[in-house]
């Protein structure tokens, strides 16, 4: 089983995914599902960063890995602001907390 | 442009994207979010980086689930239909979607092939060096999987 | 340093030194502990300024260096002490030194002598500076620093709304000329490129510029000198001046700053020469005399009529200026300040010592109460009458003769009328506050105190001796100069003068001719009013500035104010109040929003980055 694709292939792979991210972090009221689809545009742009790496033999991958774990520590604060969040207004929708407006 | 199974990888992490988005429950979202973040581990393996690949496996799909889940429990899950503000959002995903992709074609970056890396062969790596982990994992994905869906049975029953 | 220019310093900043510690002096212990501090300084300064006149050689004083610099453009300042200038600083800190013991007992119930002598000896040390300094800059920095004295001192007792408004319009109104002053020195540093007393005159010796350029210079810097001096049509000022405290007037309004006008023509002579501005100078100084002495002879107040006096020999000082004789201007400028500064102060001892009534003629009789002052004050008449042998018929007569000489029928006409005038008002003056019948205020006065008596000996002394050091004195001044003299001007003055004086004597002491039925007449009452008024110049100031100014041009520039530069500050609050408006509304406070532009902007952006 060889996984055979061109570069083209793989970012339409990543924009894709990128498109499904933004969608998802523009249309849903829920900040857990916001949370996923930061993830996945994050993910979408490691991806981008493998494939060129293994494409031209470059060391982009080294991003990759600092992208993964501040990506990690940023889901970790974020869902901790989320429970928090929740305990403060009894609620994860941001569209109806507005304190920030004057 | 890639093989069949690169289009079965593709199909299946886009879908995963969209049922962890659409889904009505959220454990189950989270679930869907896990297969996504595998299948990506997958495509590094694929792409000749194993590191990357356990790294994405090790940090993504098991301590940022976790999170996600520990997050649900306290929150508690909800059933409700994730509605929104969908047409704009479409439509500028959309148009990302394509000039992505346009200038992914138009632009002057080169297609020469990539090494190519059998999954087969990782396959046999992993049965030869680390079938113990992969075991050790497959279960702990099976009983994840059971146990998540035992918790919404009885969710739903108790509803 | 030569040893001179420091004493020449010395001599200025001694006496702004002194009024600094006079004030602290009088803050922190005794109030009138300032006296002694100011006294002190009074006579040290007048020590110096002698020791200066003794010891200024053929060769004037002087040093110089540059004040600031601003890449190539300096600003020059020094001094330049020649006769001419110390003659003026002896005047200055003479007068004003008997002046600071004649207040002690005529500032007696005052309650803060301290700000008094603070302001006084401000006002002498600029003064002094005035005359040193070496250029217009430093002439115009002191000549500011006299003014303001002015205005503090003329406004001395605030807390009265006549003495407020009084100070009020001296500023306003010596401001007017010195615009145009300062306008006078710009155009002469940026054309002629100097502004230095000597180098300016040595350029028109040489005639190195045109006669055009020179006129405008000149007339400009002497409507500043027209406002300082009080001379037609800037004098009302002077006349509302006479609200300050009796001393100050006799020292700023009568014997030195009102000469600083006199004393720049003086010194910027050869200039006004050859640009043929003396003609101007000696027809505003023969127009003003005539007023004055007119407006002198209906006047009923003492100081006012006094006021009225110095203008006039101010304007004779001017006349002679104008009609080419510096010696006799500044003759006269001397002698006028001792005789006038005589009269003032001895005016202030029968104001004060009658309870401040100064209207002339709710006095009278004072002969008998006070003679010692009476005696005093009939010698600065006399003085200021022009009577030989006192100082002021040897200056006066010069500048009818040096007139009667230039040959200009209408210079010469208004100038004679004036001077002969001085006998008529001022004996009024005296028969009427001395002689007759005593008033209520009259019975109250005693004679003078010996502190205020001690001054006017001096100046009366000095009435008299001048005349011994004529040649003396205008030798030290100007060398050898002729002076011209003609024996059938002399007896038809004198003898206008008797015919006057027998006129004034029938009427205001033997009082067989009454001014009742000239005053009721209509006629009588309206040419009185016009005279007591000062030929309603005044009046005409007022209607010029409330009509033309006020009604016009400040309108204007109100209208300007209130609808361009504040419709151009509001209009900006409004403009970016209405944008702000429009802008909040993308501010939803739902951060989905925020994402969709931020999304759509990245969109934008990027296509920006690879279209463009």
């Amino acid at each position: 089983m060889l996984l055979e694709a061109d570069v083209h292939a793989y970012l339409f792979l990543s924009f894709s995914l990128l498109a499904v991210g933004v969608y998802g972090l523009l249309s849903r009221r829920s900040v857990i599902r916001m949370l996923f689809a930061i993830e996945m545009i994050i993910n979408a742009a490691n991806l981008n960063l493998a494939v060129f790496t293994a494409q031209r033999n470059v060391d982009g991958e080294i991003f990759a890995f600092f992208t993964i774990g501040l990506a990690a520590l940023e889901a970790a604060v974020g869902l901790a602001i989320v429970i928090v969040f929740y305990k403060r207004f009894g609620e994860v929708i941001p569209s109806k907390i507005r304190n920030l407006r004057w | 442009m890639g093989n069949v199974y690169f289009w079965i990888i593709y199909a299946v992490i886009i879908g995963s994207a969209i049922i962890a988005l659409e889904a009505t429950s959220l454990l189950w979202a989270a679930i869907s979010f896990v297969v996504l973040l595998s299948e990506i581990a997958l495509v590094y393996f694929g792409l000749n980086m194993p590191v990357l690949g356990g790294v994405q496996l090790a940090i993504y799909a098991g301590g940022v689930t976790i999170l996600v889940l520990f997050a649900i429990m306290m929150i508690g899950e909800s059933y409700k239909k994730p509605g929104g503000k969908a047409v704009k959002a479409i439509v500028l995903s959309l148009l990302l979607l394509i000039l992505g992709t346009s200038f992914s074609f138009l632009s002057a970056i080169d297609t020469f092939p990539f090494k190519t890396f059998s999954t087969e062969t990782l396959g046999t790596v992993f049965v030869e060096k680390y079938s113990f982990f992969t075991i050790v994992l497959g279960f702990i994905v099976s009983a994840l999987l059971y146990m998540a869906n035992a918790i919404i049975t009885k969710k739903r029953e108790a509803k | 340093m030569e040893k001179l220019v420091w004493i020449t310093y010395l001599t200025i900043g001694i006496f702004f030194a002194g009024s600094i510690l006079a004030f602290l002096v009088g803050k922190f212990t005794d109030r009138w502990n300032s006296f002694w501090v100011a006294a002190l300084t009074g006579l040290t300064g007048f020590v110096l300024t002698c020791y200066v006149a003794f010891n200024l050689g053929e060769h004037p004083i002087v040093h110089k260096f540059n004040w600031f610099t601003f890449g190539s453009f300096k600003v020059p300042l020094g001094v330049y002490v020649d006769s001419l200038a110390v003659v003026m600083a002896l005047i200055a800190t003479g007068i004003g030194f008997l002046d600071i013991v004649f207040s002690k007992g005529y500032m007696e119930d005052d309650e803060s002598p301290h700000r008094y002598y603070f302001e006084k000896l401000f006002f002498i040390g600029s003064m002094v500076g005035l005359v040193f300094v070496t250029n217009l800059v430093g002439l115009y920095i002191f000549w500011e620093g006299v003014g303001l004295c002015s205005y503090l001192l003329i406004g001395y007792w605030y807390w009265k709304k006549s003495a407020a408004e009084a100070a009020l319009k001296a500023f306003v109104m010596t401001r007017f000329g010195d615009v145009f002053m300062l306008a006078g020195i710009i155009v002469a540093w940026v054309l002629l490129g100097t502004i230095d007393f000597q180098e300016l005159n040595a350029l028109a010796l040489a005639g190195a510029f045109s006669v055009k350029l020179g006129l405008l210079i000149s007339i400009l810097i002497f409507i500043g000198a027209v406002g300082k001096s009080a001379q037609f049509p800037l004098f009302p000022w002077l006349l509302d001046a006479m609200e300050g405290p009796t001393t100050v007037s006799a020292l700023i309004h009568a014997a030195t700053m009102v000469n600083a006008g006199v004393y720049l023509v003086a010194r910027m002579f050869p200039f006004f020469d050859y640009s043929h501005a003396l003609i101007v100078v000696g027809f505003v100084g023969a127009l003003s005399a005539f007023i004055a002495a007119t407006g002198a002879l209906a006047h009923t107040e003492i100081k006012k009529i006094l006021a009225f006096s110095t203008m006039e020999h101010l304007a004779l000082m001017f006349v002679a200026l104008g009609v080419g004789s510096a010696a006799a201007g500044i003759f006269h400028l001397m002698n006028h300040a001792i005789f006038k500064a005589l009269l003032f102060l001895a005016a202030g001892a029968v104001i004060h010592m009658a309870h401040h009534q100064k209207d002339a003629f709710k006095l009278g009789g004072l002969y008998k109460y006070m003679p010692q002052t009476a005696l005093l004050f009939l010698v600065g008449i006399l003085a200021l009458a022009g009577v030989p042998p006192f100082n002021g018929f040897f200056s006066k007569d010069w500048i009818l003769a040096a007139t009667y000489e230039y040959g200009n029928p209408v210079i010469f006409g208004l100038t004679f009328v004036a001077a002969v005038l001085c006998v008529a008002y001022g004996f009024r003056l005296w028969f009427v506050v001395f002689t007759g019948e005593p008033s209520e205020y009259s019975k109250k006065a005693r004679e003078a105190y010996p502190v205020m008596l001690v001054p006017l000996y001096v100046l009366a002394v000095l009435t008299i001796l001048v005349p011994f050091f004529k040649e003396k004195i205008i030798h030290f001044l100007f060398g050898e100069i002729h002076e011209p003299f003609f024996i059938n001007l002399l007896v038809a003055t004198l003898t206008v003068m008797f015919i006057l004086f027998g006129i004034v004597f029938l009427i205001y002491y033997k009082r067989v001719i009454s001014t009742a039925k000239f005053l009721a007449n209509p006629l009588g009452k309206a040419i009185n009013d016009f005279l007591y008024n000062g030929w309603f110049v005044d009046a005409v100031i007022k209607w010029i500035c409330r009509h033309v100014f006020y009604g016009s041009i400040a309108k204007a520039v109100e209208w300007v104010d209130t609808h361009v530069v504040d419709g151009a500050v509001n209009g900006t609050a409004r403009l970016s109040l209405a944008c702000w408006d429009r802008c909040r509304k993308i501010q939803t406070g739902d951060v989905v929003d925020y994402l969709t532009y931020f999304v759509a902007g990245v969109l934008v952006l990027t296509l920006i980055i690879l279209f463009v």
